[in-house]
């Protein structure tokens, strides 16, 4: 109770440090999701959702390995399991966030493609 | 029953059934009579920190009728955690300011003066402007002066000149510490780091602040070229026994010599040397290319000179606010508690113990307002992210009894971690502010 009471303030904490970010980041999400329901016509896309998918991975990938050096620390610092516990969930959670651009993004640019086409 | 009012969404059956005590404790809320919700008290609160402005919080939502005064001339609010990451250059000044009116809530009556005299018997505060403030409870949470009188010679305005650093005395001096670590941590030389034997608030960021300037030396190239010593006033370098070997290792690993029972007595800044009484009571002068001084603490003047300090023990010499350990209540008046680092308490001056006894203090109040003795007790819960390099720390939390008591028990306070980086570059800020805000 204690501990979900504390995690839960922090990351409002952290949500409201960072708010210009957060804001910036979900209006931008907002704006390129409305854009890709309006031009690219729904919101289940199969081949859109294979690239997003792919592009999950690799951006996991990418903070899989960064994040260590992105937060001031390296990996020569992680030998504890909750370390890594740690760096797999930054990496997925982030990796999802990003999914939220990311998949409009790839509709977009294949709708345009079709387009050309 | 029926004149039982609840102040959270809980109700009172679950509140019981969950362990009240514990319960209200963590999260902040509490019960208290109808009588005593609608009562009308005058509460001084004396200092605008981290306690002070989180005690406000919690008091204004839980008495709707209370003339609630916060007694606090400083505008901008220091988060003090953050200086030692200023003073490594790790974090800008910036990162530490932030303005009181920010957190303060806005039905309580801010008197920007300092409080100059606390007459309890007569149940007065007079300002350094010559007002004068009654109260039916006075909540003290001043923090600390800084002694830096106590050491002959030592010029807080010549910090970040001649070598001289110290984290303590202001984001201000933090960030000048920065500028004289920097140029040491390139030429290297002899660099000395001070613990004085007075209670201090955060004693681990005298130890931080020589881990992590050990670290800048070897990123910048200083290491092989200095000779680092470490000198405490006290039988040792930190109160768990696991952790104080585990620092005088890494120390004897990194080529710093500890002198224990050493205390820093007086510096001549521009000869650049300290001199220090030895436990045999002869003193040694040295001369240093890196001096960090902290400073000897003791309570502010307003609490020392009146009649809330302690007069006896070993608390007596500072003027420590004469609190008991658990309820954190007066030891002589029922009507006055004090909470952060100003308490004549066994342990803990950090923002950890203010976040875990801010709750005790005003559920204490509390229970005194509605005329029943106070039933909370504090634990001494303090809390070190202690970093022993950029980018790893370990996450110590412990009790008045030295016993370890992890908030997260998969944590191991035993181990260097990143997580514990983590939390301390980017985590607990926002947990502080929450704390602030009466929340947490």
């Amino acid at each position: 109770m204690e501990q979900l009471g504390l995690m839960f303030y922090m990351l409002l904490g952290y949500a409201q440090i960072n708010w210009i970010v957060v804001t910036v980041f979900f209006v931008g999400a907002l704006v390129l999701n409305l854009l890709a329901l309006s031009k690219a016509g729904g919101f289940f896309n199969k081949a859109a959702f294979k690239m997003a998918a792919i592009g999950y991975f690799i951006m996991l990938g990418l903070l899989f390995v960064s994040l260590p050096g992105l937060t001031g620390s390296s990996f020569a610092y992680m030998g504890y399991w909750l370390d890594w516990v740690l760096l797999v969930m930054m990496s997925a959670g982030y990796a999802a966030a990003s999914i939220l651009w990311i998949y409009p993004v790839v509709k977009l640019y294949q709708t345009t493609s079709e387009q050309r086409v | 029953m029926t004149n039982m009012v609840k102040l959270s969404a809980l109700s009172r059956r679950k509140f019981l059934a969950g362990g009240a005590a514990a319960l209200a404790t963590a999260t902040g809320l509490t019960s208290i009579s109808a009588r005593a919700a609608e009562s009308a008290p005058r509460i001084v609160i004396v200092g605008g920190g981290a306690a002070g402005i989180s005690i406000a919080n919690r008091l204004s939502r839980a008495l709707k009728n209370a003339d609630i005064t916060v007694i606090e001339r400083k505008e901008t609010h220091y988060y003090w955690p953050g200086l030692t990451l200023v003073a490594t250059g790790a974090w800008p000044k910036s990162k530490v300011l932030d303005h009181n009116r920010s957190f303060m809530p806005s039905r309580v009556n801010w008197v920007k003066e300092m409080a100059r005299e606390i007459d309890p018997d007569a149940k007065r505060v007079t300002t350094d402007a010559g007002r004068k403030v009654d109260y039916d409870y006075l909540v003290v949470a001043n923090g600390v002066e800084y002694h830096y009188g106590a050491i002959e010679g030592m010029d807080i305005n010549a910090i970040g000149q001649n070598g001289l650093a110290s984290v303590y005395q202001s984001p201000d001096a933090a960030a000048k510490s920065w500028d004289v670590i920097k140029t040491f941590s390139q030429q290297g030389g002899e660099g000395i780091f001070t613990l004085p034997s007075t209670p201090i608030r955060c004693a681990g960021a005298p130890l931080k602040m020589a881990l992590l300037t050990l670290d800048r030396m070897r990123q910048n190239g200083g290491f092989d070229k200095s000779n680092m010593h470490f000198h405490s006033g006290t039988n040792g370098l930190f109160g768990i026994p696991f952790h104080n070997q585990f620092l005088l290792d890494e120390f004897a690993n990194n080529n710093t010599q500890v002198n224990l029972r050493s205390e820093l007595i007086a510096v001549d800044v521009a000869a650049r040397q300290a001199t220090f009484r030895q436990a045999e009571g002869d003193t040694r002068t040295q001369t240093y290319d890196l001096l960090h001084v902290v400073p000897p603490m003791r309570a502010p003047e307003v609490v020392r000179n009146s009649n809330l300090a302690w007069t006896e023990g070993n608390m007596a010499a500072g003027g420590w606010l004469a609190v008991d350990k658990d309820t954190l209540q007066h030891m002589t008046y029922p009507e006055v508690f004090g909470c952060g680092d100003v308490n004549g308490t066994p342990r803990g001056k950090t923002a950890a113990t203010v976040k875990m006894s801010v709750p005790i203090v005003v559920e204490n109040l509390l229970a005194v307002i509605d005329g029943r003795d106070p039933s909370a007790t504090f634990d001494g819960y303090t809390s070190c992210p202690l970093l022993t390099r950029f980018g790893a720390a370990m996450l110590i939390e412990f009790d008045y009894n030295g016993n370890l008591t992890p908030t997260f028990p998969m944590i191991d306070p035993k181990k260097e971690s990143w997580m514990a980086w983590i939390m301390k570059d980017q985590m607990l800020k926002p947990a502080y502010q929450q704390m602030l805000r009466g929340r947490v």
